[in-house]
């Protein structure tokens, strides 16, 4: 036989397979989507968790003020200057009357702030910082070179809040490690302890084969394949839980939750990602649970 | 054609399986190993099959040392052997048609060839009716015929069996012997394991007696 004509053979022998144990290859292509859709649900919230942290961090805001008056001059001088210190993501320039606004906004009656002059209120440039330079001793740094510069008056800024989302963020981080690793070793056994069966189920196959002078290659083969299309559908349903799972919670998730739902990847990207993995956990599992049976 | 010097065979370090087994068997030859139940027809066997490794001796196929044979050479070895087990080992979930064709298809022969070579030894063991039937669904006289025709098919250089007759009636035994006495007519080397002295009896063919894991003669 040709190489075509034995994949041929071997396809044909890996369909025949799966069609007279066709209830135990559904059984293993569910387990396999279920246990995928776990993890990915998994890496799903964590991702968008990780985002929200990250997002929060956004307001480790410094507010940077400066002597006044200052020329326009200056101002354009001292925000080459507030952009250039090291750390400095972006410094937006707050008037003093857009910050009376901002108040008014803030605390939305118009009738409070009657009678108040917009000369009253500091102009400030919002300084946000770079989020790696977001934790309490780096943020004291960027703190530090900012004062130095030529009019700065003071700079505000929370050394608690930013060392409280620190924390948080570290002990996200590590609960999430600890719980993504129990969560994929477990699949991963779930995966293997399946195909186990469904291989130890067929034992016999593989111990006549051996007798009648197969090579490895050559049992394995069809193997390869039936791990092949069972990953295949083992993502495919593992895709449509997912969507599923979406769909149902989208419209009862309350608005401040709504970016726990976001998918991080395009639904094609998840679609390939479920499948490659689903395929490689097929066919490893498989392999591995064939090599006790390949020594008769 | 097989040559086995000083092969012993120890399961557990002490008792041995077989102990000191010397004996020389040529091409075309016939051989029935006899001996009761436990005496180590089976392991000797097994062990010119490749599926045992003894634990002392020389194997010697073909001009070819097989003590300690290397993994990847036991498959081609075994396509030169045909073995008939005595619990047929036929898969149930395919039919007599693909068990007996499951012989060449790991030879890597076409297809047409299987089909033509596995009708023609269904047909000359008078079983091609029934081709498409699961074997679990024949008479054990008929699972042995498989069995048989899938060890014939590959027209193998050496035919092993291990007690061919034990489950079967005393006609259709001696059917069976006669149909290895036809491929042995042929060239073929036949080494028959078995313990129904009346065969043995029967048959006047070289005969080597095991008691114990040793040849007695």
């Amino acid at each position: 036989m040709g190489p075509v004509s034995n994949l041929i053979y071997f396809v044909k022998d890996a369909f025949s397979s799966l069609r007279s144990n066709t209830l135990t290859a559904l059984f293993t292509s569910v387990t396999l989507g279920f246990a995928l859709a776990l993890f990915a649900l998994f890496l799903i919230l964590f991702m968008n968790l990780n985002l929200a942290l990250d997002n929060l961090g956004d307001k480790t805001n410094v507010v940077l003020y400066f002597k006044s008056p200052t020329s326009s001059s200056e101002l354009k001088r001292l925000s080459t200057l507030v952009n250039a210190v090291e750390g400095v993501s972006s410094a937006e320039y707050i008037s003093a009357s857009s910050a009376l606004g901002e108040l008014k906004n803030e605390f939305g009656g118009q009738d409070l702030f009657e009678g108040i002059d917009s000369a009253m209120l500091p102009a400030s440039f919002e300084v946000a910082l770079e989020p790696e330079y977001r934790d309490p001793d780096s943020l004291a740094d960027v703190v530090t070179a900012l004062k130095r510069l030529k009019w700065v008056d003071s700079v505000e800024y929370s050394a608690e809040w930013a060392t409280r989302l620190s924390s948080v963020l570290k002990f996200v981080e590590l609960a999430a490690l600890v719980f993504g690793l129990f969560l994929a070793i477990a699949t991963l056994f779930i995966i293997i302890n399946t195909i186990r069966l469904t291989v130890y189920a067929r034992r016999d196959e593989i111990e006549v084969m051996r007798l009648v002078g197969a090579s490895n290659f050559f049992i394995k083969a069809p193997f390869f394949i039936e791990g092949v299309v069972q990953g295949l559908c083992g993502g495919l349903i593992s895709l449509g839980l997912l969507l599923l799972w979406h769909w149902v919670l989208a419209a009862n998730v309350p608005d401040y939750l709504g970016f726990m739902l976001v998918m991080p990847v395009s639904t094609v990207t998840l679609l390939v990602m479920l499948v490659l993995v689903g395929v490689a956990a097929g066919v490893a599992g498989s392999f591995i649970s064939m090599a006790k049976f390949m020594k008769v | 054609m097989i040559d086995l010097f000083h092969v012993s065979k120890s399961y557990d370090g002490s008792t041995n399986a077989l102990d000191d087994i010397t004996i020389k068997v040529d091409k075309g030859e016939f051989l029935f190993i006899t001996g009761p139940s436990g005496a180590g027809k089976s392991t000797l066997l097994k062990i010119i099959f490749g599926s045992e490794s003894p634990t002392g001796g020389q194997i010697i196929i073909d001009g070819r040392n097989y003590y300690r044979i290397p993994q990847k050479e036991i498959p081609p070895l075994r396509r030169r052997i045909g073995f008939v087990f005595q619990d047929f080992k036929l898969l149930a979930n395919k039919s007599v048609y693909e068990n007996v064709a499951l012989a060449l298809n790991v030879m890597g022969i076409g297809q047409r060839d299987v089909r033509r070579r596995v009708l023609r030894i269904l047909s000359y063991l008078k079983i091609q009716h029934r081709a498409n039937f699961s074997p679990m669904s024949l008479s054990g006289g008929e699972q042995q015929r498989v069995a048989i025709a899938r060890a014939l098919v590959k027209e193998p250089a050496i035919i092993l069996a291990d007690e061919p007759t034990g489950n079967l009636d005393p006609e259709l035994s001696i059917d069976t012997i006669e149909l290895f006495k036809e491929v042995n007519n042929k060239g073929t080397t036949v080494i028959i394991a078995t313990h129904d002295k009346s065969l043995i009896e029967r048959y006047a063919k070289r005969t080597a007696h095991l008691e114990a894991g040793r040849f007695t003669y």
